[in-house]
C-alpha cells in the first residue's frame, strides 16, 4: 500500500463495509496529523519531539441504532466496521439516529486561509531557534528571573470524510504555538509564574519569541507579593486572555444534550435577552485563519457563521444532528468552533479607570458552574483596582454568582479581541460581583 | 471462569492468547483477537509469540540500538494497545455505545534533564526505526549502551479485575446500564430524567529499555456513571454519583449498581433543600472520599518531582523540613487494590510501591520518574506515567491518600461553631508555584453549633497549599478511598487516571467562594 492510500483508502473502506453490511448509514473521517515540538529550559533543549499520527472515526447508523468508533491501526479496517455494526445492533433504536438530512451539509466555499504553506517549508533549525529565542528574552527581560520554559510546536493536519449519503469533503490546515513561562521568587518558598502565548494558523504568527519572552518575565514580576483582599462585592475587569473562560461556562448550558437532558438555564430562552446589549457573540468556523476555522464539523454538518448572542439576545444553541431532531430545531453544530466576541471602543485601561474598587483579572484558578441552576464559583488573581488605578497584586480570592446575573451584569466590552485563541474574547467590565477572600 | 481467582499471570496468557476463552462476542472489535491477528499478517514488530504483544525482541534490541547511537543516559520502547467502550443511556434507552482502538509505539532517549521522543503507528521495523533516529537528535556524541539481552521481569501485584469489562458480552453491560437506570427511576418520585454510562479501559502496555529489561502490564478500568435530574415545587436539581477503578465484572453486581444510582439520586434531592453558600474564610470539615482532591491539589502537585529539581514548586528544596501539621501523613501509593490509581508498574517499567511523601509533617520524597530521580540523585518512585503512547514521561501521582489520625468524625464536627461540612468534589487545579489552589465543592452541608445543618452546594474553596495544610488542625480515625471510576488528572495536556482519600479533616480556615458574605 502506497503512502496515498493509506491516507484515502479507510473512508472507503469503512464505508463499503458498512454498506455492505446493510447499515443504513455511516460516516467515515480520516484525520492525520504530523507535528514538531521543541522545549527549551535556561538555555538548553529540554524536549524534542516529531510524529505522525492517524486517525479514523465512523459513525455507524444501523436501524436507528447509533455507534461511533475509532481507531489508530489502519490494518483491519473491514473487521474493525464489521465487529463495530454487530455490536451496534444489540442497542436501542431511536429514528433520530440516522445521517444528518442532505441540505445540512452543504458545505461553503469559503477560503478559510487555513493552511501555511511558507511556513511548512521553514526547517527545524529555525523552528528551534524560536523557542531557543524565546526562552533567551524571558531569561534577559530581569536578572530575577530565576527559571524560564519555552515552546515551539507546529502541527499540519489533513481531514478526508464521506459519507454513505454520496457526500464527501476535505480540508486541510496548519497551526503554530510559541509560548514562554517566567518564574521568579516571591519570598522564602514561594515563587510567581506567568507565561504568554503567540499562536495562529502561520508560523508568522507565532515568530515573535522575543515580545513572548519579554511579557511572559514582566507578568511573573508584576504578581509578586499577590495576596488575598477582604470579602465583599466589586467590579471586575477581566483581561481578554482569560475572559474565554465565560464562553466555556457558557458552552455546556448551549449544547443540545444539556437541553435535552433538561439541564440547562438556557431552555426556552431563545429570542429573548439573557446578556447586557453590549453583548454579541458569534460562532464562526468561517474566520480567515481562524484557529478552529472548518467548512464542516465532525459529523458532516455544513459550518456557516452564526450569530448566538445578539446584543444581549439569545439567537442560536449548538445542536448537532441527534438533539437537534429530537428538540425538534434544525442543527446548527455540536459545538463552537471560533467563537468571535464584538468589540467594544475602550482599551481595558480605560475601562478600569471608572472603578472606585475593583479587581483586574489575569487568570481563573479551578472554579467550575452548574449548568441546570446557573451557579458559578471560581479562583481569580489579578491586580486591585483602587480609585481607577491598577494596584498590588491579588491572589486566593474567589468569585461567585449565577451565570444569568454575570451575563447581565457585563457592563462594557473592550476593545482588544484575543487573537491568540479560537474564542477571540475583548477584556470584559463586570459589575458588581461577590468576591470572597479574607 | 467460576469463581476461582485467575492468577495474574493466568489473566496475562488468556490476554495475548486472544478470544478463545470469551463466552460471547464482546463489544470491543477484537481488543484481545486482534494479537492473533496481527501474528497472522506475519512481521515484526507484531507479537513475540509467549513473550507477549509489541515489537519483538530483535526489532526492540535493533530500535534502542539506534536510539542511543548519539549518545544519551538511557533510551527506552513504549508499546500500548489501548481499548476504550462505551455505552451511553438516556430517556430509557440506550441509543449511543462508542469503541476506541488506538495502537502504537514510542522511542524516547534521555540524556541528562533532555528528551527525545517520537512514535509511529505504523508496526513495522522500519517505522520504529525512522522513530529511533528522531529521539535520537537529542543527543550528539558517540553511541550509549545498550544491553546484550532484553530480559522480561516480573512485577508483582494483580489488579482487582478477574474478567476485564472489555471482555465481557455487551449484553452483560446493558443490563448493568438498564438495572441503574430502573433504580435511579425507582428511587425517588421525584426524578425526572436520567443519564446512565457505563466505560470500560483496557490499556496493554511493553516498555523496553536500553539496560535490558522489559516490562509487561495489562490493565484495566471501568466505571458506572448515574447522572439525574429532579424536580419538586418548580425547582430542578441535578447531581451524579459514579463506582469503578481498575475492577472488572465481579465488582459490578446488583448491589452496587443499585447503590450507585440510589446515591445519585440521594445528591440530587438532598439539593431541594440548599441554601445559598458563605462567602469568607471559615472552619471546613472535609468527608471522606473525594474530599482527598485537597492533598491532589494543595500538595501533590508541588510534589512532584519534574517541578522540584526545577526549583518551581513552592515545596522545592525542603526535604526534610516540616511543611505541613504534623497531623498529616501524606502517601501517593501504585498499590491501592482496585483503585483506579493502581499501577503494578509505571510507564517507565518501574514496579508500583507505596511512597510516603509527608511524615507527621516532614517532606521525605517527592515523587520521582526516571529523569528527575537521576537529576536529584534520589530512586524513581513508579510516578512515570503517560496518557498513551502518543505522549512524553511526566511524573504524575497515583492514589494520592491521608493517614488516619486520633479523632472521631463526631468530635470533629462538634467542634466546629460555623462552617462548611465539604462531602463531594468534582474538580480542582493549582498554582504549583504560589501554592494557591482550589477545588469545587458539589455537595456539602453548612456546620452550625458543632452541628451538620443545611445542604449546600456549587461553591468553590480557595487557599494556599502550605498554608492550609499547617491549619489541618484534627484527622479522623478512618480514611475513605473514592470508590469513583472517572477520576484523572490532567497536566501537561495529558490526562491520566488517579485515585483519591481522605479521612475526616478539619482545616481550620479556608477560603469558602460563597456569595452570602456573613464571616464566621
Amino acid at each position: 500500500m502506497s503512502r496515498d492510500d493509506v491516507r484515502t483508502m479507510p473512508v472507503e473502506k469503512a464505508l463499503d463495509e458498512a454498506a455492505r453490511l446493510r447499515a443504513s448509514g455511516a460516516f467515515a473521517r480520516l484525520t492525520t496529523r504530523r507535528f514538531f515540538e521543541c522545549g527549551f529550559k535556561n538555555g538548553e533543549v529540554e524536549t524534542l519531539q516529531q510524529s505522525a499520527n492517524v486517525t479514523l472515526d465512523v459513525r455507524l447508523f444501523v436501524d436507528g441504532r447509533f455507534l461511533e468508533a475509532s481507531t489508530s491501526d489502519l490494518a483491519g479496517v473491514p473487521h474493525f466496521v464489521g465487529r463495530c455494526i454487530a455490536a451496534a445492533r444489540l442497542l436501542d433504536p431511536d429514528d433520530a439516529r440516522r445521517l444528518p438530512d442532505p441540505e445540512w451539509t452543504r458545505v461553503a466555499g469559503a477560503d478559510l486561509a487555513a493552511y501555511d504553506a511558507d511556513g511548512e517549508a521553514v526547517g527545524r533549525d529555525a523552528l528551534m531557534d524560536l523557542a531557543r529565542r524565546a526562552d533567551a528574552a524571558c531569561r534577559a527581560a530581569s536578572a530575577d528571573v530565576f527559571h524560564a520554559e519555552s515552546t515551539l510546536s507546529r502541527e499540519r493536519f489533513e481531514v478526508k470524510a464521506a459519507s454513505t449519503a454520496g457526500w464527501s469533503g476535505s480540508y486541510r490546515g496548519t497551526s503554530s504555538f510559541l509560548s514562554a513561562r517566567a518564574y521568579v521568587r516571591d519570598g522564602e518558598h514561594k515563587k510567581q509564574v506567568d507565561g504568554s502565548v503567540r499562536s495562529g494558523r502561520r508560523l508568522a504568527d507565532a515568530s515573535r519569541p522575543d515580545e513572548v519572552g519579554r511579557e511572559a518575565a514582566e507578568r511573573a514580576i508584576r504578581a509578586r507579593g499577590a495576596g488575598p483582599i477582604p470579602t465583599g462585592t466589586c467590579d471586575l475587569v477581566v483581561e481578554n486572555r482569560t475572559a474565554g473562560w465565560l464562553i466555556h461556562q457558557l458552552s455546556g448550558p448551549l449544547s443540545g444534550r444539556t437541553l435535552h437532558r433538561g439541564q440547562s438555564f438556557l431552555a426556552g430562552r431563545l429570542g429573548q435577552p439573557i446578556a447586557a446589549p453590549c453583548l454579541t457573540i458569534t460562532d464562526d468556523p468561517l474566520f480567515r485563519g481562524g484557529l478552529a476555522s472548518r467548512p464542516f464539523d465532525g459529523e458532516g454538518l455544513g459550518c456557516r457563521t452564526r450569530p448566538v448572542v445578539e446584543k444581549g439576545v439569545l439567537r442560536s444553541f449548538n445542536l448537532d444532528t441527534y438533539y437537534g431532531r429530537k428538540l425538534g430545531m434544525t442543527p446548527t453544530t455540536g459545538g463552537f468552533s471560533n467563537v468571535v466576541v464584538a468589540p467594544g471602543t475602550r482599551p481595558p485601561a480605560a475601562m478600569a479607570g471608572g472603578i472606585e474598587k475593583g479587581l483586574w483579572v489575569t487568570r481563573f484558578l479551578g472554579g467550575n458552574s452548574n449548568s441546570l441552576t446557573g451557579d458559578f464559583s471560581a479562583g481569580v488573581a489579578g491586580f486591585l483596582i483602587e480609585k481607577g488605578k491598577v494596584g498590588r497584586p491579588v491572589a486566593e480570592v474567589n468569585v461567585a454568582g449565577r451565570l444569568q446575573d454575570l451575563l447581565l451584569a457585563v457592563a462594557e466590552v473592550g476593545d482588544d479581541p484575543y487573537p491568540y485563541s479560537s474564542i477571540r474574547m475583548p477584556s470584559l467590565l463586570v459589575r458588581g460581583i461577590a468576591v470572597s477572600g479574607t | 471462569m467460576g469463581g476461582d481467582p485467575v492468577s495474574r499471570r493466568r489473566f496475562l496468557e488468556e490476554a495475548v492468547k486472544g478470544g478463545a476463552v470469551l463466552a460471547a462476542m464482546p463489544l470491543v472489535p477484537g481488543a484481545f483477537a486482534h494479537a492473533g491477528e496481527a501474528l497472522a499478517r506475519g512481521g515484526p514488530p507484531g507479537v513475540g509469540g509467549a513473550v507477549g504483544p509489541g515489537p519483538d525482541a530483535d526489532t526492540a534490541r535493533r530500535t534502542l540500538e539506534r536510539a542511543m547511537s548519539r549518545g544519551g543516559d538511557f533510551a527506552d520502547i513504549y508499546w500500548q494497545r489501548h481499548t476504550l467502550q462505551f455505552l451511553d443511556l438516556e430517556d430509557d434507552k440506550v441509543g449511543r455505545a462508542g469503541v476506541t482502538v488506538e495502537m502504537g509505539t514510542g522511542v524516547r532517549v534521555v540524556k541528562g534533564e533532555q528528551t527525545g521522543y517520537a512514535y509511529t503507528e505504523e508496526a513495522t521495523p522500519e517505522a520504529l526505526l525512522a522513530a529511533a533516529d528522531t529521539a535520537a537528535l537529542i543527543a550528539s556524541g558517540p553511541a550509549g549502551k545498550v544491553a546484550g539481552r532484553l530480559v522480561p521481569v516480573e512485577v508483582p501485584g494483580r489488579y482487582e479485575a478477574r474478567t476485564a469489562m472489555t471482555d465481557v458480552d455487551v449484553a452483560r453491560k446493558l443490563s448493568i446500564v438498564q438495572r441503574a437506570n430502573a433504580a435511579a427511576r425507582k428511587a425517588d418520585p421525584r426524578v425526572e430524567r436520567v443519564q446512565v454510562a457505563f466505560q470500560d479501559v483496557l490499556d496493554e502496555v511493553a516498555v523496553m529499555t536500553s539496560d535490558g529489561r522489559v516490562v509487561r502490564d495489562v490493565r484495566p478500568r471501568a466505571g458506572l456513571s448515574v447522572n439525574v435530574v429532579a424536580a419538586s415545587n418548580g425547582r430542578r436539581e441535578r447531581a451524579g454519583y459514579h463506582r469503578g477503578g481498575r475492577r472488572g465484572d465481579e465488582y459490578f453486581t446488583d448491589g452496587v449498581v443499585t447503590a450507585t444510582a440510589a446515591e445519585a439520586v440521594r445528591r440530587a434531592v438532598v439539593l431541594f433543600d440548599a441554601v445559598r453558600p458563605p462567602a469568607g474564610s471559615m472552619p471546613v470539615v472535609l468527608a471522606p472520599g473525594s474530599s482527598g482532591i485537597l492533598l491532589h491539589e494543595a500538595i501533590g502537585h508541588g510534589l512532584e518531582a519534574d517541578f522540584a529539581r526545577k526549583h518551581v514548586t513552592v515545596f522545592a528544596d525542603r526535604v526534610g523540613q516540616k511543611v505541613c501539621s504534623d497531623l498529616c501523613t501524606i502517601v501517593d501509593d501504585g498499590t491501592v487494590f482496585g483503585d483506579q490509581g493502581q499501577l503494578r508498574a509505571d510507564d517507565e517499567g518501574t514496579p508500583g510501591e507505596r511512597t510516603v511523601l509527608i511524615e507527621k509533617g516532614v517532606l521525605r520524597t517527592y515523587m520521582q520518574d526516571r529523569t528527575s530521580a537521576a537529576a536529584m540523585g534520589a530512586r524513581p518512585t513508579g510516578n512515570g506515567r503517560r496518557e498513551s503512547y502518543r505522549h512524553i514521561v511526566v511524573p504524575r501521582m497515583r492514589t494520592t491518600y491521608m493517614e488516619p489520625g486520633p479523632h472521631s468524625k463526631d468530635e470533629i464536627v462538634a467542634s466546629v461553631a460555623r462552617g462548611v461540612y465539604a462531602v463531594a468534589f468534582s474538580n480542582g487545579q493549582v498554582n504549583i508555584g504560589g501554592g494557591d489552589f482550589s477545588f469545587y465543592l458539589s455537595l456539602g452541608y453548612l456546620i452550625e453549633n458543632g452541628k451538620i445543618g443545611a445542604p449546600i452546594k456549587d461553591v468553590n474553596l480557595i487557599g494556599n497549599g502550605p498554608e492550609v495544610l499547617s491549619r489541618v488542625t484534627m484527622v479522623g480515625n478512618d480514611v475513605l478511598i473514592e470508590q469513583g471510576g472517572f477520576g484523572y488528572c490532567g497536566k501537561r495536556g495529558q490526562q491520566v487516571p488517579v485515585g483519591f482519600g481522605l479521612p475526616h479533616v478539619k482545616v481550620s480556615e479556608i477560603a469558602v467562594g460563597g456569595v452570602e458574605g456573613r464571616k464566621a
